[in-house]
């Protein structure tokens, strides 16, 4: 179904059916398929109940459409009705005690304590020295005390005294960003958080809390860029470019989604969880051969961690990848051409009556030939790419597949075989493949033959064999 | 009409007779890998299916006016069936006719009557698809020929006693093929016919009703796991099997040693896979 006919039902099941949840879904399903539909942001503000949540919907359709009026003044009646001191970002601390409120909160002199912080303090990636760790365990203590006695200035005081120490420390800047916010001191608060982001802090926490107060301040392009840097960044944690992947694909913004994670990947190339974080976002987007390659990736870095286990299983729903170390392997080779040397035995030893020592030169002599033609038959078929022996028999690197996407389903059912990754390794050169299938085949007739001497001569010289004593 | 009806009943009463105490697999629960038509099964499937009705069925059934020719049946049974005194006597100076050790191919595409083809074509079908998807078309083929090369060995080299009977039937290779599926797919599903296993479902899907209107109280069909119902079959062939290793049998009937033996033949299945599948099952990944 395409996106205007997912948007119109969804607009009716809204509308007459009375059926949000019904009506949510298929607005979603045509997002998916079209973000840049604004009016069907708008009609999402209707399938939810809270501000926030609805805002964030009217500012996208905004972004598609700053003139769509509807959304304008739905924004303006929204604005006029929420509470008007902002929400304390995410990052407020959860065991934080009753905040006053803003007007009852004393007049704090302006950011002197955020001065405090010294402009090159560490990161919490270096190690602190004793006497450090000791300092900022009583500036932690005495900020408790500060705050259990109501003395909020004084307690951020003391934080962003820990933060002079190490900028990005967890709990200092938890609550010395959380309760300036409360009270509306949020430059200062976006000055604590951005001087540990200049920093390189890897604390996720502050990442998020950057791109929340920028998105409660509908500064989207700030909270985007960050988005943008966060996942290029080598020290950024997983679980955090994980969120900011999921916060673009909530909002439809499978582009960007997928230029996070590209970049996030390069930047982790050992993450299996990206890869297939990655992997998925692709499969969202139909594009099968980058999410195989990218569940592929996942599993060669370990099959038995979780997320191993996870790219294994959702690569088991697609054709398998046959990769160059698996098309160069002589060994692989050899080991479909025993096949054919094992059956030759079997069929020795029948021929043979059942007895090792009957078996004759002649039997010996064909399962060798069935193992030599086997192997040439291999080589010729399944096996064209053998390292070194491709390469010294001419054979040249093959040109890159060109493949429609949308053919591809198509290619899969027409060949059957593991999709290829393009090779980087010669092939033998056709002709040579041609020589050596037929010599292969010939020699694997001689060597039926040969195990099968005996049995031959019998058909040759056909007399009916006597019934088995039980029918006659 | 009356024909049709008497057979379309007959058919039913012996499918669920079959499928009573022992599931029977009727399908792969589970999709194909590479997507690729399974033609070496299907071509196994119409040779044993031609060679019964055209070759052996007219002289077990009769054919239009024709009564039934029992010893034209009995003949091509002896001839071409595999026999331990005819491949035997290849080891010494005298020979006992016959075609030698290449009754070993004629004998896994003959079947004794159509519930022995029928029977033995349904585990083809469930089980071959996915194995020849595993192994490519001409693997498949030549896995299937030795798995049921291995049966007909076995069955005559583990059997103390002189068994001068013929052995025809694909079940041998077939049990090859089915112990391959549970060697690379152990976690596969398998839609079985099980009329003792839908006794037992009715309590559990009488609770289940209780929360879900859609479940239903009765379903003859089911997915059973690929090792549970692969393991009821060889454990039902060990007993005899035993027997037969330790004291001889030189009756006749099913010929659960062959089974055995075919089944363990699914060792070799790994010169047969397909490379990456190969590379994939050493490493502990999902084939």
């Amino acid at each position: 179904m395409d996106a205007q006919t997912l948007f119109r039902q969804g607009v009716l099941a809204i509308r007459d059916q009375k059926d949000v949840a019904q009506g949510r879904k298929l607005l979603q399903q045509s997002l998916r398929l079209d973000p840049k539909n604004d009016m069907a942001w708008l009609w999402l503000t209707r399938t939810v109940s809270d501000t926030e949540t609805r805002l964030k919907y009217i500012d996208y359709a905004l972004k598609v459409n700053p003139a769509n009026e509807h959304a304008l003044k739905l924004k303006q009646q929204l604005l006029q009705h929420a509470v008007p001191a902002a929400a304390p970002p995410v990052a407020a601390p959860a065991a934080s005690p009753p905040q006053p409120q803003v007007a009852s909160v004393p007049a704090v002199s302006q950011p002197e304590p955020v001065a405090a912080v010294q402009s090159d303090a560490l990161t919490m990636a270096s190690p602190m020295k004793p006497s450090e760790r000791k300092q900022v365990m009583q500036l932690l203590e005495q900020a408790e005390v500060y705050r259990e006695e109501d003395n909020i200035e004084a307690a951020i005081g003391e934080w962003v005294s820990v933060l002079g120490i190490r900028v990005d420390h967890d709990v200092a800047i938890r609550n010395a960003t959380g309760h300036l916010w409360k009270m509306n001191y949020r430059e200062d608060a976006r000055e604590l958080i951005h001087r540990a982001i200049d920093a390189g802090t890897a604390v996720p926490f502050i990442y998020m809390t950057a791109i929340d107060m920028a998105e409660r301040e509908h500064d989207y392009e700030v909270a985007d860029q960050l988005r943008e840097t966060i996942p290029a960044m080598p020290n950024a944690p997983e679980e955090l470019i994980i969120n900011i992947v999921d916060q673009h694909m909530e909002a439809y913004k499978m582009d960007q989604a997928l230029k996070a994670l590209e970049a996030a990947v390069e930047s982790h190339p050992d993450s299996q969880v990206l890869l297939v974080k990655l992997g998925d976002v692709y499969t969202e987007l139909q594009r099968t051969t980058e999410a195989m390659s990218c569940y592929d990736r996942a599993v060669r870095l370990g099959s038995r961690s979780t997320f191993g286990k996870e790219a294994d299983k959702r690569l088991a729903s697609y054709v398998p990848v046959l990769t160059d170390q698996e098309r160069g392997s002589i060994l692989l080779a050899v080991r479909e051409a025993t096949g054919f040397g094992i059956a030759a035995f079997l069929l020795g030893i029948q021929d043979a009556g059942l007895d090792l020592p009957s078996m004759s030169g002649l039997h010996w002599m064909g399962i060798g030939l069935s193992l030599l033609g086997g192997y040439f038959l291999v080589t010729a078929t399944s096996s064209p790419q053998q390292r070194p022996l491709a390469g010294l028999l001419g054979g040249k690197i093959p040109p890159p597949t060109e493949i429609d996407p949308d053919e591809k389903k198509e290619v899969e059912n027409t060949f059957g075989e593991a999709m290829a990754e393009d090779s980087q390794i010669p092939i033998l050169p056709m002709a040579a493949r041609y020589f050596l299938g037929f010599v292969g085949l010939v020699m694997i007739i001689a060597a039926l033959g040969l195990v099968l001497n005996q049995s031959l001569g019998l058909v040759m010289d056909y007399t009916q064999p006597p019934y088995p004593e039980s029918l006659r | 009409m009356c024909l049709i009806i008497s057979f379309i009943l007959l058919v039913l009463s012996v499918i669920i007779s079959m499928s009573f105490i022992y599931p029977l697999p009727i399908n792969d629960a589970r999709t194909t890998r590479y997507r690729s038509l399974p033609w070496s099964t299907y071509l196994l499937i119409s040779i044993n299916a031609i060679v019964f009705l055209a070759w052996l069925g007219p002289d077990l059934y009769g054919s239009g006016d024709e009564p039934p020719n029992w010893p034209s049946y009995v003949n091509k049974i002896s001839s071409y069936g595999y026999r331990e005194d005819l491949i035997t006597s290849l080891s010494g100076t005298e020979t006992m006719g016959g075609i030698g050790a290449l009754a070993t191919f004629s004998s896994m595409f003959m079947h004794a009557d159509i519930w022995h083809l029928f029977s033995n074509m349904i585990f083809l079908w469930t089980f071959g698809r996915r194995i020849e998807d595993a192994c490519g078309h001409s693997r498949f083929l030549v896995f299937y020929i030795f798995a049921g090369m291995v049966a007909n060995v076995g069955s005559v080299m583990l059997n103390p006693a002189d068994r001068d009977i013929p052995g025809i039937g694909a079940s041998g290779a077939i049990f090859g093929v089915m112990g391959a599926y549970l060697l690379l797919f152990p976690n596969g599903k398998i839609i079985s016919l099980w009329g003792l296993g839908a006794i037992f479902r009715i309590p559990f899907a009488a609770v289940r009703m209780v929360g879900d209107s859609d479940v239903k109280l009765w379903r003859w069909a089911m997915p059973l796991p690929a090792w549970f119902l692969l393991l009821v079959y060889v454990a039902i062939n060990i007993g005899p099997s035993l027997e037969t290793i330790f004291w001889g049998d030189n009756t006749g009937g099913v010929d659960t040693l062959a089974h055995l033996t075919g089944f363990a033949a699914a060792l070799t299945i790994f010169f047969f896979v397909r490379k990456d599948l190969l590379v994939r099952f050493l490493s502990g990944r999902t084939v």
